[in-house]
This record gives structure tokens, sequence and C-alpha cells, in this order.
């Protein structure tokens, strides 16, 4: 056997003959190797069998499906922490007809307790598939899963301004649908029982499904119906649960530090062409048009005092630009596809978003709607669903939360934005102050 | 793997046309016109170096041959990865306005162009005086090791290509390839899976320039430290594996780097075929360590920038290599010193010990955020953060714990499970980076035994647990299978070194 060897010197390769050249040709029991090969196949398939046998027993038919049944298993689909592994694989069972998209706040806000009837008729049902840090240009490339669903009529896309920036070049790059057209999918899928349904049998298989359920089996020991419904006795927000799904109290200190971080975070994406980053409608416009979907776009409620920031921070006039861009490039595409297409406004000054921020001393106790000045409570989300979907949920939703856009009504609404943005100030002085100071400081220190 | 029995039967020849149509019908379902721009590579280079095999050894024809099949080569390489990055810095810099272009990088071209180029000049310095066309289709073509390596040198192979009855799908090289494909599927989808969580909110938050606590730039750095780690040699494993089922074996690239104690050391051990290539192909016709030691240093530093640029397009890729060639530069320098080491006790040899693996260990990683960093403001961020002095002691004060959203930075999928789920995961992982044996010291006896010889440059191993056909190992390795399986069911994400 020929084979290269460096020299000690590093001058170059030289290639010499093995004189191990007969190891290779010993002779071996073929047996032995057999009786191995066994035994590797027969430890692997005796692992995924208990393993799905365990995931069948504590969840036959998937999460969503058991949505509205107390105890045992509700806790995960109410436990927002675990939001992230219920829709990976709780989509088997579901076949929602509802699909949302969104960062970490649609995520753990959007919970679809609501998932009853829509005042126009028909049960509603919600899949979140949000994750924290996703994108519109994240969400494009994951499209087609939700296409291949076959049961989605609806998609809700959480819009932010001016476009999420935790977008890393590395990661997400397209600002398209991306054509799924390998040779997999086109010779070979058509051949194979749909996704869904493999998603159905391999959820069975999964770590992660495995682990979900281990913890599900503890966390259901000791749960009570506020653990999964939010409310004590008393009617009033059970801080156990609240305490369970949004384990964050913010006090004035953190509340300002996180106005000046989430304002750099999204305003550092800013450029003079948000327009530009608005290209994803057109992108889900054509795949909706294409798919007979409806599009909800969205602006997610920012608490107030980041909208201050924004403000402060002398970026107001693009956030309100946005807006108008936003608009003006849904109605483009509606035009261009013939395609339903709804804009809603959350990001606007009202009861929800003005939560007081309080005093580190009396930050002990949790509020119903922020659990920081971006990541909303699953109430806030569920006002979202109310106002979106007109689902029907038990709380009255405020007035002024969310408004839909359209081309007669956002100059009047951008015009009381900015008194409400006024008002907060001047009631809020303190406040205001202090953001001022510190976003300053900020900006000197990046200089 | 049918076909392979299948045609196998029918011969030498007929399993190698098997091997090479499934190669390239795997290149194919990735984007099919760029097979075709394989194939006329393959052609041209193949011609090339026919005909400088036909020159006389010390011919200009066969000088300039070559050379044009190496300039060729890199001009390809360099349309492809770095037209777009060269634009934009002429743009920059003469503030132009030139188009830039967006070219769609083909699957693995800088590993199939080092490859080339490496047997051009083996030609040329007539260390192989024969190839014959399909060894050197399944050379270049050979679908295990086509997208990220490791870089296998045309004679390391040619010899098994050419060995009758050699290439054939066998119990006992299936046992043996199998095994080591599982290994290397659990480093991937388990162990680079598992931290690969913690990374991208940190880097991208940094990107932004949102204040991170030092706990989160370290959380962030550590894991894609281990992320690189496992998902490379967890690749480059499952790729020794393949070929190692077909009765090929291809050079190990990994050997424990980060138990290295200097940086000499670490290049020994991590990516060992880049850096035999860096070494052999560039390093030393650049002069290596004979023309002096300012040369020396230039010359490594010099390769080092390269072997940076090779990566990726992006100064921040150009600056993670300047810091090796900084680095190593150091090392050599420290070492021509010949500081005479003291006679101590046991104990503070290893605590040098301990010392030099920390320094070279914190190199690497300073390392690795240039490397992995969107731009060098991040970097300089990240850098900063991990380098406070209050956020240290804060650190080690409360673990690598981020629970929560802080600073933008969101470990919403991980902190749900345990509070301390951070700490103990990257600590985890870092454990079974520095105690494990790795694929080299458990398989190296198997596949020299059960399949043919290795490279000689291994390092010698003495292992305690050598992989052999027993029933231990069977359950260890079904289990291991399995897990990948479980882990593989909820998504992946691809391998980090097919962006390179």
């Amino acid at each position: 056997m020929i084979y290269p060897v460096i020299d000690n010197e590093l001058k170059k390769y030289t290639f010499q003959q093995n004189s191990d050249q007969a190891s290779a040709s010993r002779p071996i029991d073929t047996s032995q190797i057999r009786l191995y090969i066994m035994i590797v196949f027969a430890s692997a398939i005796t692992l995924l069998i208990l393993s799905a046998t365990f995931n069948l027993l504590v969840d036959a038919k998937g999460l969503y499906g058991m949505v509205r049944v107390g105890g045992f298993n509700s806790h995960k689909a109410f436990q927002n922490n675990y939001g992230k592994e219920v829709k990976t694989f709780g989509v088997r069972a579901y076949l929602p007809n509802t699909v949302f998209f969104g960062a970490s706040t649609v995520d753990r806000g959007i919970v679809p307790e609501c998932d009853r009837t829509a005042s126009s008729g028909g049960p509603l049902r919600i899949y979140n598939a949000a994750s924290g840090g996703d994108s519109p240009p994240s969400f494009l490339a994951e499209y087609p899963n939700v296409r291949s669903i076959g049961t989605v009529q609806r998609i809700e896309i959480e819009t932010r301004f001016p476009s999420h920036p935790m977008l890393s070049a590395k990661q997400h790059g397209r600002l398209s649908i991306p054509q799924d057209d390998s040779v997999f999918s086109r010779y070979i899928q058509p051949w194979l029982p749909p996704r869904f349904a493999i998603n159905f049998l391999s959820d069975f298989f999964s770590w992660k499904a495995f682990i979900l359920n281990f913890k599900t089996v503890a966390a259901n020991r000791g749960a009570t119906a506020s653990t999964f419904y939010g409310y004590g006795a008393d009617g009033r927000f059970d801080q156990d649960w609240l305490k369970a799904t949004s384990p964050r109290v913010v006090d004035e200190t953190d509340a300002l530090n996180l106005a000046v971080n989430y304002h750099r975070l999204f305003a550092s994406g800013l450029t003079n062409e948000v327009k530009s980053d608005l290209s994803y409608v057109a992108a889900f416009a054509a795949a909706a048009a294409r798919d007979h979907l409806e599009l909800d776009f969205f602006i997610p409620p920012e608490h107030a005092l980041l909208l201050l920031s924004y403000s402060i921070g002398g970026v107001w006039p693009s956030y309100e630009q946005f807006k108008r861009d936003l608009l003006e490039a849904t109605d483009a595409a509606r035009e261009r596809y013939s395609v339903t297409i709804r804009v809603f406004d959350f990001g606007a000054f009202n009861q929800v978003t003005e939560q007081t921020v309080k005093a580190a001393a009396r930050a002990t106790t949790f509020d119903p709607y922020y659990e920081d000045l971006v990541h909303f409570r699953k109430l806030v989300g569920d006002f979202i669903l109310a106002k979106m979907l007109s689902c029907q949920i038990s709380e009255q939703v405020p007035d002024g939360f969310g408004i839909q856009l359209n081309r007669n009504n956002i100059h009047a609404h951008l015009v009381e934005q900015r008194a409400k943005l006024d008002l907060y100030r001047s009631s809020n002085t303190e406040l205001a102050s202090a953001l001022t100071e510190r976003l300053a400081r900020t900006t000197m220190r990046r200089e | 793997m049918l076909g392979s029995l299948i045609a196998q039967r029918f011969g030498d020849t007929a399993i190698k046309l098997w091997l090479i149509a499934a190669s390239l019908a795997f290149y194919t379902a990735w984007y099919p016109p760029y097979t075709f721009i394989l194939l006329g590579s393959i052609s041209v280079n193949f011609g090339l170096l026919r005909f400088a095999l036909l020159q006389p050894p010390q011919s200009h024809l066969r000088f300039w041959t070559i050379t044009a099949g190496v300039v060729g080569n890199v001009c390809l390489l360099g349309w492809f990865k770095y037209s777009g990055f060269i634009t934009l810095n002429i743009n920059a810099t003469l503030q132009t306005n030139l188009l830039i272009p967006h070219v769609i990088l083909p699957l693995g071209i800088s590993f199939v162009t080092f490859q080339k180029i490496a047997l051009l000049i083996d030609v040329y310095r007539r260390d192989v005086r024969h190839i014959e066309f399909l060894s050197y289709l399944m050379f270049v073509t050979f679908f295990p090791q086509l997208i990220a390596g490791p870089i296998v040198l045309f004679p390391e192979v040619q010899t098994q290509y050419q060995e009758p009855k050699r290439i054939r799908l066998t119990l006992r090289h299936f046992a043996v390839g199998f095994s080591i494909f599982v290994v290397g599927l659990f480093k991937k989808a388990v162990l680079a899976d598992l931290v690969a969580t913690f990374v991208s909110p940190v880097f991208d938050a940094a990107t932004t320039g949102a204040m991170l606590r030092t706990s989160e730039a370290w959380t962030g750095v550590l894991a894609y430290t281990l992320q690189l780690y496992f998902d490379f040699s967890g690749y480059s494993d499952m790729a020794i594996g393949l070929a190692a089922m077909f009765g090929i074996v291809l050079p190990f690239n990994f050997a424990s780097p980060y138990r290295a104690t200097s940086i000499i050391d670490f290049w020994r051990r991590w990516h060992i075929t880049l850096s035999r290539f860096l070494r052999v192909y560039l390093y030393v016709p650049l002069g290596g360590n004979r023309k002096g030691p300012l040369r020396r240093y230039l010359n490594l530093m010099l390769v080092m920038l390269i072997g940076g640029l090779w990566h990726g397009a992006g100064w921040t890729f150009v600056a993670w290599g300047g810091l090796h060639g900084i680095y190593l530069m150091t090392n050599h320098f420290w070492r021509s010193l010949n500081f005479r080491r003291p006679n101590t006790s046991a104990a503070a040899a290893l605590g040098l010990r301990f010392a030099a693996w920390s320094l070279t260990f914190l190199a690497v990683i300073v390392a690795w955020v240039f490397f992995r960093a969107d731009t060098f403001g991040a970097a300089a961020l990240l850098l900063k953060q991990m380098s406070d002095p209050v956020g240290i002691f804060e650190m080690f004060r409360h673990g690598l714990r981020s629970g929560g959203v802080y600073a933008g930075v969101s470990f919403s999928q991980t902190n749900s499970l345990n509070p301390q789920y951070i700490t103990v995961v990257i600590f985890l992982a870092l454990a079974i980076c520095l105690a494990m044996p790795n694929t080299q010291a458990i398989f190296t006896r198997s596949i020299e035994r059960w399949i043919g010889p290795l490279h000689d440059e291994r390092p010698q191993y003495a292992s305690l647990i050598d992989w052999r056909p027993s029933h231990a190992w069977g359950v260890t390795v079904g289990l291991a299978a399995a897990s990948a399986l479980m882990a593989m069911t909820v998504g992946s994400s691809p391998f980090l070194y097919f962006n390179f």
C-alpha cells in the first residue's frame, strides 16, 4: 500500500510503501460482526419504541387538540415558556386554519385560548408559529411549511418598525419565499404521505416531545385550574399564574434600561429606505394569492415608554412613515394580487400600552399587560386576537386598543397619536427626562 | 447502498461508476446548473494534468500548464466566493458605484479547489506520475468529502481506488463506517444543535449594539466555540464513516483541538487536513522556516491571512486569520527562546500545563469572536463585555444563566427548561470536548485492522476504549443513533462549514 508521509523538515510529502499491508486482510469473524450490527439496530429501535410509547401515552392527540381540557396536558398549552416546543409538534393533530407569525412577543403573548368561534362563524384553530428573534424574512422561509399543512386560510404577520434588526445576514438573507424545487420535493415527495402526517409520526420519536411530556407529567401533579386560566377565585389575576407564565417584574430602572436597549435595537436598523424593507409584503401577497389565503399585518403593541424613546431619540417621524409605507405597500399588493389584506396598528398610546412603570420598591407584583416593554403577556395577546379575529374572550378589550388602518383614517390616527405622545410625556416628566439623559449618554458613548 | 451492493457484483469499475453517479446526483439535488460547472472544471483540470504528465520534468510547458491550472482554479474560486466582497470594497474605497454581483456559492467549492490545486502541485513535483480518469473523478466528486472535506490528497486515495476489490460495501466496512458515522451524527444533531440555540441571540444582539451582560457574551461565545467544534468535527466523522462503509479510508480532521496547550499544538489538532494543505502547499513553498526567522514569521502571517480569507469573504475572517498568525508567530518566537523548563514537582508541572491550556483556549475563543461576528463593532462589543471585571465577578457568582430577556437578548427557547440549564449544558459540552477520547483515538486501530492503513502523520493514541464489535459498543452506538434521530425529528441547523 502506498501512502503519503510528510518528512521531518516539512519540505514536502513523500509517498512510501506501507509495511502493514496485510493488516486489512486479517481473518475476521463474520458472525461477530453480524451480531454487532443487529445489536446496534435493535438498541436503536428499542429506544425509539420506548420513547414513542411514552409520548403516545402522555399526549396521544397533540397539544392543541386538548386545549380545552383542564388538567392533564393543558398545562403545556398554557405554559408560555414551552411555546416553542408546543408549536413545533402541536400542529400535528390540530390542522389549524389561522397561523401567527411573529417574534418572541407573539411567541409568548398569543396563546390560543380564544380558540372557540369567530364572530364570522366557524371555529378558529390558531397555530402560533412565532419564534424569538424571527422577522418577516424568516417567516417567508417558514411559509412553505405552513402551506404544507394544507388547512391554513389566514396568516397573521407581526411587522415591526422598521424591520426586525435581529436579522443576521448569515442566517436570513432572502426576501422571497423559497422555491422548494429540490429533486426530493419534485419527484419523491408526491409519492409520500402529506408532510403533516410525517410530522405526526416523527413527533412520537422526538426527544423534545419526550422531555416535554416528561415535564408535563411532573407539572400536572400540582396543577390547579388557575394554573391554566390565569384568574384566581376572586376574579383577579392570579399572581402564581403570572409568575409561571412570565416570571418577570419590571421596575423603573429596568424599564429605562430596556427602553434604551430596545430603542437602539430597533432604531439601529433604520435606514432612509424603510420602504425597501417592506418588500416582504409583496412576497406574502403573491403567495397568498396563489394559495387563496387572507393576510393580516399588525404592528405590535410596544409599551408607551418605548414609543416615547422613539420621540426622544428623534425617530418618531420614521415610525409614522413606517406606518404610512406599510399601508401603501399593502394597498399596492392588494391591488396587484387581488388578495384580502388588512393592517392593524397596536403600536399606539392606550390603556394597555400605558401600563404604569413602577418604582423598584413597589415592583413586587406582576402587572397584567407587559413583562417588559415589548414582551406583552397573554392577556394582551387575547386582546389582539379579539380585535383582529373577532373571537370571544372573557375580558373586555380596552377602548382604543388597536385600530384597523386604511387610507381614510391613517392621517387622523397619526395626528391623534402625536397628541397622546405629548400628553404621555407631560404626565411622565420624570421618566421622560431620565430617558432623555440615558439616550444622550449612550449616543455620546457610541460616538 | 442497495445500488452499491448490486454494482459491486459487476466489478471494481461498476462500483466506482455507481459511486460517481450517486455523488453527482447528490450534488445535482442541491442546485443542478452548478453540476455542469463542477464537471467542466473536472474536465479542464484533468486535461491539464494529463498534458503536464506528458511533458518532461523540467520543461517550461509543464510549469506553465500547472501554473495555468492553479491560477484557473483560484480565479474560479475568486469569482464565486470573492467577487461581491471585492466589488464592495472597491466601491467603499474608491467611492465608485460598481454593481455588486450576487453569485450563489457552489457547494464545497473551497474544499474541491484546494484538492485540485494540491494535485496539480503534486504532479508538478512528480509525486504523482499517473492519473486515471475514474480515479480523478472519484477523488473530486466522492460525496462524503465533496462538500466540506476532509481535504484529501490524491495519492492517499489513489492507491485505494486502484486496489482490486477494495471499494466494497461489506459487513466489516459497514460495521466500522456506520459506527463512526453515528458518532459524527450524534456530535452534530445532539451536541452541536443543543449549544447552537445560545449562539445567534447573543451575536445578533451584539450586531445591533445592544448592551450585553458579561455572562451573556460569554454564553454566546463559549457556545459558538463548542458548536463549531461539534458541528465540523461531526461532519468530518460522518464523511469518514460514510467513506469507510465503502472501504475508503479518509484522513481524520480533528484530534481534540480544545485540549491543545499551545497554538502550534492547536493547529495540529484543528482542521488537520486544512493545516496540512496550508503547510505543504503554501507555507513550505513560500520558504517555510528555511530562510531565517523573520521570513518565517512573515510566511506564517501570510498563510494564516489566506487561511482566514478562505473561510469567508469578509474582513472579520481575515482578522481571525491575522490573529492566529500573530498567535503562531508569538508561539514560535517563545519556542525559539529555548527556555529550559525548571525541575518542578508533578503538581507544579500540572499547574504550568493548565496555565498553557488556559492561555491557548482563551486565545482561540477570542479569535472565534471575530470568526462569527457580523461586524468588527459586534466583535469589539462582545470582547469588551467579556473582559469587564465587574461582569466577570458577577458571572462567577451567578453562573452563565441568562434567563428571560436582558438587553434584548432572548433565550426563550432554552430558559424554560431549567434555571441553570445554560451553564450545565455548556460545561457538560466542554467536559466532553476535554475529557472524552476523540474519534481518532477510538477508531484508529479498527480502521487499520478492518479496512486499511491510515495516513501516517496521525498522533499515536493509547485509547482505553478502542472500538470493537462487542455487545457494549453495539448498544452504545445504537442508543447514540436513536438519540440523534430523535433530536433531528424536531429539526436541525445546517452544517456551519457549508458556508465556507
